[in-house]
């Protein structure tokens, strides 16, 4: 009889089970994929391998992209920069912001398409995963570094695995699951084969942020290569350049923003400064006063045209 | 277009809070630039950011992470990466997060628990067993 109850439990369970997990998201159309011209299958071999330490799936993830990109890091070092002791883990946001300070241009991708097709270009794909459940959830990071559309499988550098193969209805559900996140990390130059344009300005723009203005400006000019009339990519490039001291090459890049944008004002105030800098001080303040003309008399714009004012004092 | 642009007061607590945190300051007087995250928000049509909000919020982010075991100056850095955006998607919410942590689980799933994930492995929907395909 204990026999027989215990039996019945377990196949109550597992219906419960099957009625909680079902996916929310539909399955991916493999069939769509190929379609869509991606190769029916890639790998990049040459994604090194660091076995995570305890509870460090995040850091050796993070590692192993970045070494990928060509910078010679440990596991160890990256630990220091994203792993929180409090939590016993690693927190997506510092997975992000460690990218960005080791001068990569750090781009979030948010489908399963996208991942795909990164590394069909070559690009390995940093992926958050709930391999459990939402209500027993086993977070983790990993990087993903193939796929084949026929076997309906995604490879991975996942924990101590150097080749993980998972099936990718599997995958689509973890990955669901794990609140639908992945970061492509590329040397500042290079860009994402995937994505739209405003996530990699955000990126570059990332990288001002935390001081690395050469490799901001090696990411804008990327960006206009495949995005020549960029305006966000010029007012990038003019304020990266500006930020390492050419004021020459920050008006250059600000005046070609204004060549197609007149109306904004924000380019001549940025262009105000970059040419005040270069002891231009006569056109600073008629650029200064373009802007305020334009802002229709901004506080913001009349403060930056009454200190160069005073500086001609 | 007026909205979009910073009022005197949130920049100059901008900048406050950027030499507080030691990060990329901008001197004083270079604090009247648009930077570019300005930038790609009016670009976007987006409206501007509070500065005073983003301030406290990446203060507070700071001590939580320092409450949780991040040496100070670390968790410095690592606030000063993050975008207003960024910042607003954690304010409040490192210590519920999710956390990678990836092995491990196995301590925790004991009996019942460990029969279930078993079979939610064997039909696709988690990937916990290794020995599982």
């Amino acid at each position: 009889m204990r026999w027989f109850t215990g039996r019945v439990l377990l196949v109550v369970c597992a219906v419960i089970l099957a009625a909680c997990v079902a996916p929310r998201q539909a399955s991916p159309n493999l069939s769509t994929f190929a379609a869509a011209g991606l190769p029916l299958r890639a790998e990049l071999t040459d994604v090194p391998f660091f076995p995570q330490e305890d509870l460090y799936c995040g850091p050796a993830a993070l590692a192993s992209a970045l070494v990928w990109s060509g910078l010679p890091v440990t596991q160890a070092d990256i630990a220091d920069q994203v792993f929180t002791p409090g939590r016993s883990g690693t927190l997506r946001s510092d997975v992000l912001a460690a990218a960005r300070r080791n001068g990569r241009l750090a781009v979030p991708l948010t489908s399963l398409d996208d991942i795909l097709v990164e590394i069909a270009a070559g690009n390995p794909v940093i992926v958050f995963q709930n391999l459990a459940l939402d209500w027993f959830p086993q977070w983790h990071f990993a990087i993903a570094v193939g796929y084949d559309l026929e076997r309906g499988e995604i490879i991975l550098r996942s924990g101590r695995q150097f080749r993980r193969v998972t099936s990718l209805k599997t995958f689509a559900r973890t990955w669901e699951r794990g609140e639908r996140w992945a970061l492509v990390v590329l040397p500042p130059g290079d860009l994402p084969a995937s994505t739209d344009q405003k996530p990699i300005l955000q990126a570059a723009a990332g990288l001002e942020r935390v001081g690395r203005n050469g490799d901001a400006a090696t990411a804008y000019t990327a960006i206009l290569d495949r995005w020549p009339d960029s305006v966000g990519g010029r007012v990038g490039l003019g304020n990266a350049r500006y930020a390492l001291g050419d004021f020459a090459g920050a008006a250059a890049a600000l005046r070609a923003a204004i060549d197609g944008n007149p109306q904004m004002p924000m380019l001549w105030n940025n262009l105000a400064y970059a040419l005040a800098e270069q002891g231009r001080l006569d056109e600073a303040i008629a650029a200064a006063e373009e802007a305020v003309l334009r802002s229709g008399n901004a506080d913001a714009y009349r403060a930056t045209l009454s200190e160069l004012l005073a500086r001609g004092v | 277009m007026k909205r979009n642009t910073p009022s005197l007061r949130a920049l100059s607590l901008a900048t406050a809070a950027a030499i507080m945190f030691g990060a990329t300051a901008p001197m004083p007087a270079r604090a009247a630039m648009v930077s570019t995250d300005q930038a790609l928000a009016t670009l976007a049509g987006e409206t501007e950011r509070a500065a005073v909000i983003s301030f406290l919020a990446r203060d507070d982010i700071r001590g939580e992470m320092i409450q949780l075991g991040v040496d100070p100056a670390e968790a410095t850095e690592r606030v000063a990466s993050l975008s207003d955006a960024e910042i607003e998607n954690i304010a409040g919410r490192i210590d519920e997060l999710p956390a990678g942590e990836g092995l491990g689980i196995l301590i925790g799933a004991a009996g019942l628990v460990f029969i279930i994930l078993l079979i939610t492995d064997i039909i696709g929907a988690t990937n916990v067993f290794t020995f599982v395909r």
